[in-house]
């Protein structure tokens, strides 16, 4: 057993010794500042994740490791702060081994939350928000978090790479299709939307009785890569990416929206690289979602369906649309399980016969035990497919301990 | 736990009557901590502000060395209600074997849960004027409650096999009444979940006086 997994054995096995919650009861006191005199509230929280996969290789998604059986433990720090009645300050920061699981397989240590948010009006919800932060569209977002995810990963909308690219251009369509039979090229490569898309920007957002909405202004599209996330160490683009929601919530139970997406995509160093007079802003991702939502007593159940278009260089609009349904149900107190269905399909690359990418499915299943209210784990079994495509695993296994304080 | 409002224990006087004998004394707040949540401080908005928690007081309650106690409490359910995304009250003291309902007077969702030894439970999620599923609290013990959406909120459920208990008031008096002669221990349950602990003796017709500190 390598010493990561003895690590993992022993921490599941150290969990029910912290079953009674007296030990993070006192941490969280000790992380805690009240001051009624500066009228500043602030807390230090942590969440720490064990996760081992165990991939059919290639892997699914963006786990990017090529061993067999993988160990990606995350801690993440949150800091949060209220100054006054209106203004609020959040940060999230990660020590793992990068955003996706072996993106960075010797540590990483990323600032990948912060924010500043203002109430603007004393009596109303109308809030602004600057800094870094995921996206408004679509409703996974909001659950990306370990300890929120009835799953270890995310719906294939928001993992799935694509073979269209940020840095890598086909000189033509023709080259462009033959990348469908290549294992993908998770570096180079783009999913529809990528994790939760903690793009740099603004946002107002508020809510008028059951309507609420979300606009923002960000540096990078939706589907850009963690790398260009940050707008303090990349810089702001000319032709921000424009995203919106809209959702109702006429009662409890239901929740709906609307989400769309508009901006640039390609990184500056494609610029030498594109016909003729184009620029980098002429070529965009625009992406449309409906989500809905409805919980009761001991059921969860979200869905979202995507579609998007990328206008690619030398190849012309490629459009994909990629939804998912997913439930969760609470066996008892402690235990819940957990089912989504995942499904992509592919419009065909501009003058050929022949689709962009290849189609395809995935079902998600899970099973999770809350241990205590700071400590939850997570058994997932992943089974997907997609037409006719050798390189890509069909099955992952996952196991995830979590615990927040 | 978020930091609570403690009790320093200044100064218990307790007096024994005979037979129905009467047990009284008063606990003097030292420093009030931090309540828990500030309203408005919140990961999430809420559709409505969230208000304060109620100051939680002290359980005061006496134990028997036999353990053998009278069922004279559990006929009663005890109603725990979701208020301004707060549980009022904020601790409660039953006895064993008493049901108690969580009534929701948000707007919002809520999903009431436990995972203390004394009681596992999850309500799932009810909305406002439906019907509170009811827990039964069969098992002595300290029962922590939680919300699963709204993380601040918290409540202590304090079970117990005696029915000889009460709650401070918010002066930090007490008193207990109709108390059978014989030996017992006097325990105080505070928020910090510090239990303070006395031998007292109810003896016919004489008053004893205990000194308790921390």
């Amino acid at each position: 057993m390598k010493p990561s997994q003895r690590l993992l054995v022993l921490l599941f096995s150290g969990t029910a010794a912290l079953r009674g919650g007296g030990f993070f009861d006192t941490l969280d006191d000790k992380t805690r500042f009240d001051s009624d005199a500066l009228g500043l509230h602030a807390d230090l929280s942590f969440m720490t994740d064990a996760t081992l996969y165990v991939p059919e290789l290639p892997a699914q998604g963006l786990l990017t490791s090529d061993d067999h059986v993988f160990f990606v433990p995350r801690l993440m720090t949150f800091f949060d702060a209220q100054m006054g009645d209106r203004l609020t300050l959040h940060t999230q920061m990660r020590a793992d081994r990068g955003f996706d699981p072996g993106a960075v397989p010797d540590g990483d240590v990323r600032l990948d939350e912060y924010y500043l948010q203002g109430r603007i009006l004393r009596d109303d919800d109308l809030n602004v928000r600057v800094g870094k932060f995921g996206t408004a569209f679509g409703s996974w977002a909001k659950r990306s978090l370990s300890w929120n995810n009835p799953f270890v990963t995310a719906p294939m909308a928001y993992e799935d790479v694509l073979t269209v690219s940020d840095r890598k251009l086909a000189p033509s369509g023709v080259k462009f299709a033959q990348r469908r039979d290549l294992p993908d090229n998770k570096t180079n490569w783009l999913p529809i939307l990528w994790g939760p898309a903690y793009t740099t920007g603004l946002s107002v957002s508020d809510r008028i009785d059951w309507v609420e909405y979300a606009f923002e202004v960000k540096n990078a599209s939706i589907s850009s890569s963690p790398e260009v996330w940050d707008a303090a160490q990349v810089g702001f683009p000319t032709n921000p990416t424009f995203t919106g929601r809209v959702g109702l919530r006429p009662a409890p139970e239901w929740s709906l929206g609307t989400s769309v997406s508009h901006g640039t995509y390609l990184q500056d160093s494609t610029a030498s690289l594109l016909p003729v007079g184009s620029s980098v802003n002429d070529f965009t991702q625009t992406t449309w979602g409906i989500d809905a939502g409805y919980e009761h007593g001991r059921w969860q159940i979200w869905s979202e369906l995507i579609g998007t278009r990328f206008e690619v260089p030398w190849v012309g609009a490629l459009e994909a649309v990629s939804g998912f349904v997913e439930a969760k149900y609470k066996i008892t107190a402690d235990l819940w399980t957990a089912f989504r269905w995942n499904q992509a399909a592919f419009g065909d690359v501009p003058g050929l016969d022949i689709s962009w990418d290849r189609n395809g499915w995935r079902s998600d299943i899970a099973f999770g035990w809350r241990v205590s209210e700071n400590i939850q784990t997570k058994l997932q079994y992943s089974l997907g497919d997609k037409s006719g495509r050798e390189p890509e695993g069909n099955h992952l296994g996952a196991l995830q301990l979590i615990m927040k304080f | 736990m978020k930091p609570l409002p403690t009790l320093l224990l200044v100064f218990a006087g307790v007096h024994a009557l005979i037979a129905d004998g009467t047990i009284e004394g008063k606990l003097s707040v030292e420093s009030m901590k931090p309540s828990p949540s500030r309203p408005g401080y919140l990961p999430s908005p809420t559709k409505q502000p969230v208000l304060k928690p109620e100051s939680a007081p002290a359980i005061v309650y006496l134990e028997r060395d036999d353990g053998v106690y009278p069922r004279t409490k559990t006929n009663e359910t005890v109603r725990i209600r979701q208020s301004g995304y707060q549980f009022r009250p904020s601790m409660v003291a039953i006895q064993t074997g008493t049901k108690v309902d969580f009534p929701n007077l948000d707007e919002e969702f809520h999903n009431v849960f436990s995972c203390s030894k004394a009681k596992h439970f999850d309500l799932g999620r009810f909305r406002k004027e439906e019907a509170s599923p009811e827990v039964l609290f069969n098992k002595p013990g300290v029962v922590k409650i939680y919300c699963e959406i709204h993380q601040h909120m918290r409540c202590f459920v304090v079970v117990l096999d005696t029915p000889w208990f009460v709650k401070t008031d918010a002066e930090g008096k007490f008193s207990l009444n109709n108390i059978p002669p014989g030996d017992y221990s006097l325990k105080i349950f505070q928020p910090s979940e510090r239990l303070i602990q006395q031998r007292v003796t109810v003896t016919d017709g004489q008053t004893n006086t205990v000194n308790l500190t921390r």
